[in-house]
């Protein structure tokens, strides 16, 4: 039992798909050097404390095609989405992936791109 | 065995992912943990996988050596109640398992008797300070009946941003009723970032304290 836990763990840990481990960084980093991040939407949420948070609502919008990267700010409270050229999520798909994710949004800011 | 299986696990979080993540065993949809304890001569094992905003299900092991016995059993967990505030966050969440529990498995070989336990938690944190309780009741027939509690109070000498290495001093209070020392003291260390929680502690009786925690 002790040996199956361990290997069940071992398989759970190395099937990870680590170049996807979509950390923050990671996600800030996602696009080439040369497209700089753009928040096309700004996003006030409640309830972000911690990296996990983070963590979190990054691989949550990683999941949708029309998410380029995403940035998350603890200090400000906000999640800046920069969509992919010519897509979008409306506001209450934003709303959804951040409430599911475990957080309360207070406001949507769009900054440009289709709404 | 069981010191291996607690070290292969912390050795392949450590060495795979990349270093953070708070104590809880309801993330998001699709979102997987996996946890390994070792608190004196106790040890823990999870994995768990959320399946709604609120729900998840696992696996649990189990290993007590100073009373020798084991359990290995299914698990769920579920968020009762989250509270987001502008600056905080605060949640009660229950867990419970069933399955299998193993006695004398040092002196006899382990005889197998059904076991469940049910417990709950409850944390509030915000960036700079940290509070959690647990509370668990094991049931296994004649082998163990216990009620077990845990309280932490935590600080962050630093307030860390996305991405950066996340620092916590905590104070970890064990009580035990069936231990030799029922009430245990423990200072701990918790690092996290991303994805990948350790921690370590000695308490003030001398027992060894780690927790590697890797959500994913």
């Amino acid at each position: 039992m002790i040996r199956f836990s361990t290997l069940a763990l071992a398989c759970a840990v190395l099937a990870m798909p680590f170049g996807a481990a979509a950390q923050p960084q990671a996600a800030q980093q996602a696009a080439p050097a040369a497209v700089p991040f753009a928040a096309d939407a700004v996003v006030s949420v409640n309830g972000l404390v911690c990296d996990f948070c983070a963590q979190t609502l990054d691989k949550s919008f990683k999941r949708h095609a029309q998410v380029r990267a995403i940035r998350v700010d603890l200090t400000a409270k906000t999640v800046s989405i920069d969509f992919q050229p010519g897509l979008s999520l409306d506001d209450a798909t934003l709303r959804r992936i951040i409430t599911n994710a475990g957080y309360a949004v207070t406001a949507i800011q769009r900054t440009g791109g289709p709404a | 065995m069981r010191e291996h299986a607690f070290l292969a696990l912390a050795a392949a979080t450590a060495a795979l992912a990349p270093l953070g993540a708070e104590a809880r065993p309801v993330t998001y949809p699709s979102g997987n943990m996996a946890m390994a304890e070792h608190r004196d001569e106790t040890t823990v094992v999870e994995t768990m996988r959320t399946l709604t905003p609120k729900i998840a299900v696992g696996w649990h092991d189990e290993w007590d050596d100073e009373s020798d016995w084991q359990f290995h059993g299914p698990m769920v967990a579920g968020l009762a109640k989250r509270w987001n505030m502008p600056a905080a966050q605060a949640n009660i969440f229950w867990m419970a398992g069933a399955g299998v529990a193993f006695d004398d498995v040092a002196s006899a070989g382990g005889e197998a008797q059904p076991a469940a336990y049910a417990g709950f938690e409850a944390d509030w944190e915000n960036r700079r300070f940290y509070t959690q309780y647990q509370a668990r009741g094991l049931w296994a027939e004649d082998i163990d009946n216990t009620l077990t509690q845990r309280a932490r109070v935590g600080v962050a000498p630093y307030i860390a941003e996305a991405g950066g290495l996340h620092t916590w001093a905590i104070l970890q209070v064990d009580h035990e009723p069936e231990d030799d020392r029922p009430v245990s003291v423990t200072p701990v260390l918790r690092l996290f970032s991303g994805g990948l929680l350790a921690e370590a502690g000695v308490s003030f009786d001398g027992d060894a304290f780690a927790t590697f925690m890797f959500y994913f």
